[in-house]
């Protein structure tokens, strides 16, 4: 997996042959999507280059955030829930990878209880969510405002939540 | 211990969380009625946003009936007698549990819940996530996510806890 992107470096060549287009489980999540459109909004090449540092300082903190979780002992949360195993916590890594080469971030990681790693951010009126499962599910998760939340598998070996993550920040949903 | 008090003032749980013999509440739960949970805050983590993190469709979710709460603090007492003073607290309403549910597909996720004191901790009640009347198994992760947002989403916060840290 990549790592953090420089500001010059391009991005939307990794989604030129983007397997959401022709994906029909990705089709049917975004519903009407324009997917000729699936490129990066060009304010967040320009973000990414005013806040180079500070971008990647974060992903600094944030892989070692990751990395500390390998130490939560089974019971962590006092409700005896489970620490994530060492599968849960390599995606995250990759995860963060990922997202980080598409100049996004998770807000925030943290243990779940039932045994895994969450990732989530909030753009607006969405909030995002990956739900890495201890047993090896992985799961993309949308809500926006009261409506019920939408969820997708995600297949680790594409991952192809970046595209989805570049797509609707990128375009602002 | 058997439910004996002197054990459970040994171990500094509140004289008012003891059950002293007493079984489940006969009178039951009011639709105003709350069941309290703590939460662990970890570092960088938004008190507002989720609390999915401690949703298990594993396991029974451990509460404390309002009813029989001095104040929502109590819920910071384990029945081991660790009191996690840097956890926040959230919320339930039993209103809101009872109407809850959440159908995909050929599953319908419920919310139930039953009065279970514990010794030191009469308060205690055991929240479960039902898929159709029973245990969860079977149900793809991504519906469980699902399903672990929209409870946590039922929970209103009342404390804030306090960062801790991962390592010892």
């Amino acid at each position: 997996m990549p790592i953090y992107m420089p500001a010059e470096a391009s991005i939307t060549p990794q989604y030129e042959d983007c397997r959401l287009v022709n994906d029909p489980t990705w089709r049917d999540y975004l519903g009407s999507a324009n997917f000729d459109q699936l490129v990066l909004a060009p304010d967040l090449r320009e973000r990414m280059g005013n806040q180079d540092r500070e971008f990647a300082a974060r992903y600094k903190e944030l892989g070692k955030y990751v990395d500390s979780l390998s130490l939560l002992e089974e019971d962590w949360d006092s409700y005896g829930g489970e620490s994530p195993n060492a599968f849960a916590i390599e995606v995250a890594r990759q995860a963060i990878d990922g997202m980080a080469s598409v100049g996004v971030l998770p807000d925030s990681i943290t243990a779940s209880t039932d045994g895994g790693v969450m990732l989530e951010m909030i753009r607006g009126s969405m909030y995002y969510l990956i739900d890495i499962y201890n047993e090896g599910e992985v799961v993309f998760l949308q809500r926006s405002g009261e409506e019920d939340p939408k969820s997708v598998d995600v297949d680790i070996n594409t991952l192809d939540i970046f595209s989805i993550l570049a797509y609707r920040i990128g375009n602002g949903r | 211990m058997d439910g004996n008090p002197v054990d459970c003032n040994a171990l500094g749980i509140p004289i008012n969380l003891h059950s002293n013999g007493r079984g489940i509440d006969p009178a039951g739960f009011q639709p105003d009625h709350l069941l309290y949970r703590r939460y662990k805050k970890m570092p960088g983590k938004s008190h507002e946003e989720s609390i999915a993190e401690t949703i298990s469709t594993k396991k029974s979710l451990s509460a404390n009936w309002d009813k029989h709460c001095l104040n929502a603090n109590d819920v910071l007492y384990t029945e081991n007698g660790v009191y996690h003073k840097d956890h926040g607290i959230v919320a339930y309403c039993v209103e809101d549990i009872r109407g809850w549910s959440y159908v995909h597909e050929e599953f319908v996720f419920t919310l139930e819940f039953e009065h279970s004191p514990l010794p030191c901790i009469y308060p205690h009640c055991d929240m479960h996530i039902r898929c159709n009347g029973g245990p969860i198994s079977g149900v793809p992760g991504k519906v469980k996510t699902v399903v672990r947002v929209m409870v946590a989403g039922l929970a209103k916060k009342i404390r804030d806890g306090v960062d801790v840290s991962l390592t010892p």
